[in-house]
């Protein structure tokens, strides 16, 4: 596990992650991105001059309220979004357009898990199309028995039985069952980075229980595999979190070890984060 | 193989499907035997035996030549056939060209797919059969790219909103951020989703070709005089319906049976079809969500 920290200084002027006493190049990496949205009536800034790096391995929390620009951020780091300034790289490549190498190596190395896990597991396929489908866009030279082999790996992998749910339907699957089946279709192709954009917040408690046991145990079968896990649900990303990055209004607001932020916040937005999600809890 | 009888089964269950499969079984194989045997030849008449009614020489009668009314439908059948099937394929192409266009991730190709749509759809069908006969005089081809432009707007049209939402959705930018292009998440993941939607408005669009067919004929810009189809058995005996209804009936019987029964089985086939609302496709289907504990 990697740790980082910054001064209070960065911490309002965008930051800048470096792992301590390394040099090391981040897996992904965003500068002083700006992003707005614009409409006939008016323009919002999703994303005011934010920085952040993600290693491998480690696992980045980035959190904050609704509209504080998580999830704009999220789908940047995947080039699934541009940025209006600033920049996106992957393994030290730019990600700018869809010909840009940063782009297509992004496309065969990360996986992306959603919020709504019904809405993100196609209602007309079956649940083996669902898990094979990354394998199918990107890795054609793989034969179908592998290709079938990977798949029943992936289900496995977050804790469910290939012959029992291979053929079933969506509709067929309780929340916290389609969001491991999401899960299982974002690693089917072992990412190197998982963006996961708050991927508990439309499932049950118990079920939050078992995803976030999922996830541990991700990390552990693929300790080189980065997460970014975006959450607005501090009692959520504890557990997982290596490192935290809070926002706010589109900027960073404050950023660091994940122990450190929780027990020891310096703004005053992370702690009524914090605030927040211990009242949740009692 | 198991999915294709799972839906012919899921049809045949239903009294409207089996309606409809009988219906529209008979309608094709009389077209095919058509094109091999008639009780009559077309093109005999016999100047003394006019509007005669139904007997063992002449199963439905005869019209105003003393041509036999059955051996006219029989051969009118494959013209209304080949106009349903062409004219629907002509809608759904151009629907679904319209449907991409609105589902596209560039605002410029979907702003300009609704104002497309919505300029269009405005312009009656039958005024597009009137200009087109201009050039083309009374012919098929009329009635087919009339009924093809003016169904491909409204499948366009009453399609668009799912077909946006299926664009948008999570399973859509899931695929995406996996590599997947436009076109593959057009084909994969919109298409299977309006599918049902699709399936409901095709068969209107064939039973509305059959109407269209009638009624173009009627009116001189449809299928030319000399070509054996429905519409032309109606518009030859119409003006004598209060002397000979019998030979208005008849025409006028088997396009609606046959418009009822498109609508029906595009009804029947939309359920059969789609995962959602028929469960015998779905393995533990009427099992429905598991409980959390029992598959950790």
């Amino acid at each position: 596990m990697r740790t980082s920290e910054t001064s209070d200084m960065d911490s309002f002027a965008g930051v800048r992650e470096q792992p301590i006493g390394s040099d090391a190049v981040p897996l992904s990496s965003v500068r002083h991105a700006v992003r707005r949205f614009r409409s006939a009536q008016r323009s919002v800034t999703a994303l005011n001059d934010v920085s952040i790096d993600v290693f491998e391995g480690e696992c980045v929390a980035l959190i904050g309220g609704s509209g504080s620009g998580k999830s704009t951020l999220g789908g940047i780091m995947l080039g699934l979004d541009h940025v209006e300034e600033g920049s996106v790289e992957y393994r030290s490549m730019p990600v700018c357009g869809i010909r840009s190498a940063g782009y297509q190596a992004l496309r065969k190395e990360s996986g992306l898990v959603l919020q709504n896990p019904f809405d993100s597991l196609n209602p007309r396929w079956m649940v083996e199309r669902i898990v094979r489908e990354p394998l199918d866009i990107q890795d054609r030279s793989l034969s179908r028995d592998e290709r079938t082999s990977r798949v029943c790996d992936a289900i496995r992998s977050v804790g469910l039985d290939p012959a029992e749910f291979v053929d079933r339907y969506p509709m067929d699957l309780s929340g916290g069952q389609a969001q491991r089946i999401a899960i299982a279709r974002a690693i089917v192709n072992i990412p190197t980075l998982l963006v996961a954009d708050e991927p508990m917040s439309a499932i049950d408690v118990n079920a939050r229980v078992t995803i976030l046991d999922t996830f541990a145990s991700i990390r552990r079968r693929h300790p080189s595999m980065a997460m970014l896990f975006i959450s607005h649900d501090l009692g959520v990303v504890q557990h997982i979190a290596d490192r935290i990055v809070v926002l706010h209004d589109g900027e960073v607001c404050e950023s660091g070890d994940a122990q450190r932020i929780l027990n020891h916040p310096g703004s005053s937005y992370t702690k009524a984060l914090i605030a927040a999600a211990s009242w949740q809890k009692s | 193989m198991r999915k294709t009888r799972i839906v012919a089964r899921s049809v045949w269950k239903t009294a409207e499907g089996r309606f409809s499969v009988v219906v529209l079984g008979i309608w094709i194989a009389v077209s095919l035997l058509s094109l091999v045997w008639t009780p009559c030849s077309l093109w005999s008449t016999d100047g003394y035996d006019t509007w005669a009614s139904p007997s063992t020489r002449h199963w439905l009668g005869t019209d105003g030549t003393g041509a036999d009314v059955f051996s006219w439908l029989m051969a009118g059948s494959r013209t209304d056939l080949v106009i349903a099937v062409l004219a629907t394929m002509f809608s759904a192409a151009l629907g679904f060209l319209l449907i991409g266009m609105t589902a596209s991730r560039s605002n410029v190709f979907s702003n300009m797919s609704v104002v497309l749509i919505d300029a269009l759809i405005s312009i009656p069908t039958i005024l597009i059969a009137l200009v087109l006969a201009v050039p083309l005089g009374a012919s098929v081809a009329v009635v087919v790219i009339a009924c093809g432009i003016g169904h491909g707007l409204n499948l366009a049209r009453v399609c668009r909103p799912q077909a946006l939402l299926a664009a948008r959705s999570g399973h859509a930018k899931s695929a995406l951020s996996a590599g997947a292009g436009g076109r593959y998440v057009l084909l994969h993941h919109v298409l299977p989703n309006i599918l049902p939607t699709l399936i409901v408005q095709l068969s209107l669009s064939a039973g509305t070709a059959v109407l269209a067919e009638s009624g173009l004929t009627y009116l001189g810009v449809g299928v030319p005089s000399g070509v054996p189809s429905w519409g032309h058995s109606l518009a030859t005996s119409v003006k004598f319906v209060d002397v000979f209804p019998i030979t208005v009936i008849w025409p006028g019987l088997l396009v609606t049976v046959v418009v009822v029964a498109l609508n029906m089985f595009g009804d029947c086939l939309r359920n059969a079809v789609d995962p959602v609302s028929n469960a015998m496709l779905r393995k533990n289907g009427a099992v429905g969500a598991s409980e959390e504990g029992k598959s950790r």
